[in-house]
């Protein structure tokens, strides 16, 4: 093996034990000197090369690993929990629309429950002003200028989630239950309506419905149902 | 039952699946982070970035070791996946090159003996030397790789990794030498 070529292959490798290296070794001791002093010169490039590694290198990487997994749970469970609201939220949805609940799909049976539902509430005194109904009135529209009975109750309520006005005013025979609903509320409208004890007429004014309800026989619900329907004077809002 | 009696027995395996792989994975934390950190560090040139490293290495590692077939295989499949991670870095954040010449790498040697002088020397030495030399003296030297392993993990042919090395020791010699002669003239 040429000088050169003996060279070359020990700069490649100091640690190369082929038959001819050793051959070259044996016969030449100037060979076998260079091949021990490029071996030194390795070693001491392994003792640069090997800088100090942090302590606990191991350790640190085991609770890398383990808090990157305990993240990945949290972002699966993240994504468990998302995916059950979003499902639960679905059911909300389907069970409204689809009318699963035990809803009211018109707004005549809406009022009528809602009013048997509150009547234990209705005050026996006439304690609203005109001003007082006037102010609620007026977040759907409308007005009324001259007082049309003694009002008892004047209050927001909500009427199958949409934002209504329930008003009762004290009758001569009895009281008289109004219900302003805006035209937006996803209720079929029936015009007359009855129940065993009560009479209800809806009127569609310009941006709500109102529902009139009167005790069987004790007043005249078309009476009431003109007074108001000519009391009320709607604004486009 | 039965297929109650075989969702346990396959609930069971998966455990021991999960044990079995995180025994593998430990073992290679211990057997190789000393050599990644440093095959790391003299790819970064950076204690911090080289335990960065290290970790996102075995964190992908831990991901894959599906992958792994061949145990023998695990130190070189290890550095792959590290020099893709360096790599990555680099796509990420390219203000993150630091440019050797310019830059103060910290001395891990203490300069107190004549032998550790030289060591400091050399450690210059190896930071001067371009990338396609001192990658290869590292794998081989810390690394332990064959020229045909260094040729797999660089995708390079066998032979320009050989010429590579021959060089990269080829210079580190000369510019001790050099030194040594500069010595001489100096003391001289």
């Amino acid at each position: 093996m040429d000088e050169l070529n003996f060279r070359r292959r020990l700069y490649a490798d100091p640690n190369d034990n082929a038959q001819e290296i050793s051959n070259a070794c044996a016969s030449d001791p100037a060979k076998a000197r260079f091949k021990s002093e490029i071996q030194q010169l390795d070693e001491q490039i392994k003792n640069v090369l090997e800088v100090p590694v942090p302590d606990n290198l191991a350790e640190r990487i085991f609770l890398g690993q383990s808090l990157a997994i305990q993240r990945a749970e949290k972002k699966k469970h993240r994504v468990h929990l998302a995916i059950a609201a979003g499902f639960a939220f679905a059911i909300g949805i389907s069970l409204q629309l689809g009318g699963v609940s035990p809803r009211f799909d018109s707004i005549s049976d809406h009022a009528l429950a809602h009013m048997t539902e509150e009547m234990t509430h209705i005050p026996s005194s006439a304690d609203y002003t005109l001003g007082q109904l006037n102010a609620k009135l007026a977040s759907f529209g409308g007005h009324i200028d001259a007082p049309i009975a003694p009002i008892k109750f004047a209050n927001f309520c909500d009427f199958d989630g949409t934002r209504s006005l329930h008003l009762v005013l004290a009758g001569t025979q009895g009281d008289v239950t109004v219900f302003v609903v805006p035209s937006d509320a996803k209720l079929a409208i029936r015009k007359h309506f009855s129940s065993l004890d009560f009479n209800g007429e809806t009127i569609v004014a310009q941006s709500a419905n109102v529902v009139i309800i009167t005790k069987k026989d004790n007043e005249n619900l078309g009476d009431w149902s003109n007074k108001i329907n000519k009391a009320i004077k709607w604004q486009t809002i | 039952m039965t297929k109650f009696m075989g969702n346990f027995f396959r609930g069971s395996q998966v455990l021991l699946d999960m044990k079995t792989k995180q025994r593998t994975y430990e073992s290679l934390v211990k057997a190789y982070s000393t050599d990644l950190y440093r095959y790391g560090y003299w790819l970064c040139h950076d204690p911090s970035i080289a335990e960065d490293l290290v970790q996102e290495t075995f964190l992908r590692a831990w991901k894959s070791l599906e992958s792994l077939k061949d145990q023998n295989a695990a130190k070189a499949w290890l550095i792959t996946i590290l020099r893709r991670e360096n790599a990555r870095r680099f796509e990420r954040k390219q203000f993150d090159l630091v440019d050797i010449e310019d830059h103060q790498v910290e001395d891990h040697i203490s300069t107190s003996t004549e032998q550790e002088m030289e060591n400091h020397l050399l450690q210059r030495h190896i930071n001067k030397l371009g990338e396609e030399y001192r990658e290869p003296l590292i794998l081989q030297v810390i690394g332990g790789f064959s020229g045909d392993e260094i040729a797999d993990i660089l995708e390079l042919n066998r032979n320009t990794v050989m010429t590579r090395l021959f060089r990269a020791r080829n210079q580190l010699k000369d510019a001790l030498e050099n030194k040594q002669q500069f010595r001489g003239a100096e003391n001289g």
